[in-house]
């Protein structure tokens, strides 16, 4: 039998923990109705490429002259080209490029981006990352994989 | 108030159908416990009064495929073999973090070393919490009660089935319902998809707010474990997902309730006020250093709507709703072991009932006559402690075997996402929301066994086969939002994605 003062304890400490839980979350529920509007700009940041075409497309344009080029919402040059290169995986896995492509596209991200991120984190320029050795190189065999690819889904479409 | 108390129905009905398997487990390893390794031989067996208590506590722990329900009745059987305070809560914290299943699981789904680290955090709060609970509370073991041995043979048995009985309907089922009252409590506090949000990375009060509701919140070791997988998936806060592992998973209103009338309010508060200040100064400590690189913080995660009520405000035909959403909850294992603890609770409360005095007990275990003996003649007998090992290893195996039946052959798992992705198609396009908000978390929760049963099958995913899986469930989760949001152009693109993604991941899965 739990006696006066153990039920009195017993509310307290329910109060308790619900009172943390109330404080911290900030219970808002019509917050979670208003926000409930999904859009993939909540999935993905404004710089996301969307197909591996796109991000070839614009890391060889970034690798240039970067003059005609616009920002994307405020995100640097040296931040989209590095974040380019880390989704390169995902966005070839999204695509129908086979296995061989994917395994040489995946392991030019996983040289390049933890380098130009240890790069930035020290205040690297974008030339100094350009100037990486083999990357140039690696830029353009993309640029050959997707382009081999764009044409045969275009030979497929064309048929 | 329908709406408050209907959300509460389908939340309590839900944790009690998962909880079943590991609740019975529970009432077995406590009768094994009590008739058949006997006071002694479980005070041994958590390493008796010496230093090596808490580190065994833990092991066994990590072994016994138990709940932080399950793990109540095994508790009482620990006290009264008179094992101390430190160790009897070392083993109720760790026993239900952690099993064989679930640790094969995260290891397949989160980094490896993040569940290391996970791990050897459980093992730091299980140790200081154990070495100052014994240092402020010194001798607070109880003198191991005498019970008789039980004669071997059929006898032996029928003891330790009675015994198992006598577990289901005994002071443990009130705590562990206590404990499913806590969860109908938290999800009429907590508004639908209130929790969304509260778990996000750049959040530093997301460990906190974690620790308020997963103290009332019923985790079993498995989903724990594909929740924090899917908060490091996510990017949410590591310091929150540990926080939701160890109290979520190890700490329930059951529990608390249990120290507080074994021990005393003081012990039971201030254990309880250790034990936060040191989850959540690991939690605060690993939430940086564990944060997976290369994964984009998402802006909310659906991983916590378990937790609150069902029901958004102004929802119409709510009990309806809560008995199909108590039915979509069924899984066979778990109706299976319900039945079994329905049996077991019924015989339990008939022998109470009927059997007042325990004789049913006394007759199994009064030692045989010296004829009776003779009789056996080339019977082998077995020792208690042999039979208690055998037991005890045996359900470590069946729940390593267990693995290979809930991860079923690669060609198998194909044909079943192959029949559901036609399922899924089909709601989307006759726009049964019901139905696709069926199919979606199915699929989801397949292309995870196809991870877990290649790891199994010694032939863990290649980083190609890792990002098809990854870019299918992707694209799941964004056709999920569209659908939530009743938006039908993006349901109707996101469903040509997830069939695109699933063609991919077909062509690879072997």
């Amino acid at each position: 039998m739990i006696h006066v003062p153990d039920r009195l304890l017993l509310i307290l400490v329910l109060l308790a923990v619900m009172a943390v839980s109330t404080s911290c979350n900030r219970m808002d529920s019509t917050k979670g109705a208003e926000d409930s509007a999904h859009s993939e700009h909540e999935h993905f940041p404004a710089h996301w490429p969307v197909t591996i075409f796109a991000a070839s497309e614009r890391l060889t344009a970034l690798g240039g002259d970067r003059g005609q080029l616009d920002s994307k919402e405020g995100v640097s040059f040296e931040r989209e080209f590095i974040d380019l290169i880390r989704w390169l995986p995902e966005l070839t896995a999204d695509s129908d490029l086979k296995e061989l492509d994917f395994n040489r596209i995946d392991l030019w991200s996983s040289k390049y981006a933890p380098l130009f991120e240890s790069m930035l984190g020290e205040g690297g320029t974008m030339e100094a990352m350009l100037a990486v050795d083999g990357l140039d190189l690696a830029i353009k065999e993309l640029q050959k994989i997707v382009q081999a690819e764009s044409e045969r889904l275009a030979a497929i479409q064309g048929q | 108030m329908d709406i408050l108390i209907w959300g509460a129905i389908v939340r309590m009905s839900q944790a009690m159908l998962a909880a079943c398997p590991t609740i019975v487990v529970g009432w077995l390893v406590a009768a094994v416990f009590e008739r058949i390794l006997g006071r002694n031989g479980t005070l041994q067996l958590f390493g008796g009064h010496t230093w090596r208590q808490l580190p065994q506590a833990w092991l066994l722990g990590m072994l016994l495929p138990v709940c932080s329900l399950g793990v109540i009745p095994i508790l009482v059987q620990m006290r009264k073999s008179g094992i101390a305070g430190g160790t009897i809560l070392a083993f109720g914290l760790t026993a239900p973090l952690f099993n064989p299943i679930s640790v094969l699981y995260g290891l397949t789904l989160s980094d490896p070393f993040a569940l290391f680290v996970f791990c050897m955090g459980s093992l730091t709060i299980v140790t200081v919490m154990g070495v100052v609970w014994d240092w402020f509370f010194p001798g607070n073991w109880l003198e191991p009660e005498e019970l008789p041995g039980v004669p071997y043979g059929v006898r032996r048995i029928g003891a330790a089935a009675l015994a198992v009985c006598q577990q289901a309907f005994s002071h443990s089922t009130l705590y562990i319902l206590l404990a499913i009252a806590g969860v109908g409590l938290l999800s009429a506090i907590l508004p639908a998809g209130v929790l969304q949000r509260s778990a996000n990375k750049n959040d530093s009060l997301a460990p906190l707010t974690m620790a308020g509701v997963s103290t009332l919140a019923y985790v079993t070791p498995m989903v724990a474990i594909v929740q924090i997988a899917s908060m490091f998936q996510h990017g949410n806060s590591i310091g929150a997902a540990f926080t939701l592992l160890v109290l979520g998973t190890g700490v329930n209103l059951g529990l608390l309730y249990w120290i507080v009338r074994n021990y005393s309010w003081f012990k039971a508060v201030a254990w309880f006020g250790c034990l936060l200040v040191v989850v959540l100064a690991i939690s605060y400590g690993v939430d940086g250093p564990l944060f997976p690189k290369g994964v984009e913080p998402a802006d909310h995660t659906h991983a916590f709507d378990n937790y609150c009520n069902p029901f958004q405000a102004g929802s119409t035909g709510v009990p309806a709703d809560s008995i199909r959403l108590i039915r979509e909850a069924w899984k066979p294992e778990e109706i299976l072991s319900g039945l079994i603890a329905l049996v077991l609770l019924s015989i339990g409360g008939l022998q109470w009932w009927l059997d007042r005095e325990g004789s049913w007990m006394e007759r199994l275990i009064r030692p045989p006559l010296p004829t009776q003996r003779q009789s056996r003649g080339r019977d082998i007998v077995l020792p208690n402690w042999v039979i208690a090992t055998v037991g005890l290893a045996g359900l470590v195996f069946a729940s390593i075997g267990g693995c290979f039946l809930y991860y079923q052959p690669i060609a198998e798992i194909r044909k079943e996402m192959t029949a559901n992705h036609a399922e899924l198609t089909s709601a989307c396009a006759g726009r049964e929301w019901d139905a696709v908000d069926f199919w979606i978390p199915l699929q989801e929760d397949w292309a995870h066994k196809y991870t877990v049963s290649s790891y199994l099958r010694g032939k863990p995913l290649s980083r190609f086969q890792q990002m098809r899986v990854k870019v299918f469930l992707s694209k799941l989760e964004l056709l999920e939002h569209a659908v939530e949001d009743r938006e039908l152009a993006e349901v109707d693109m996101w469903k040509r994605q997830v069939s695109l993604a699933f063609t991919r991941l077909k062509e690879v899965m072997q």
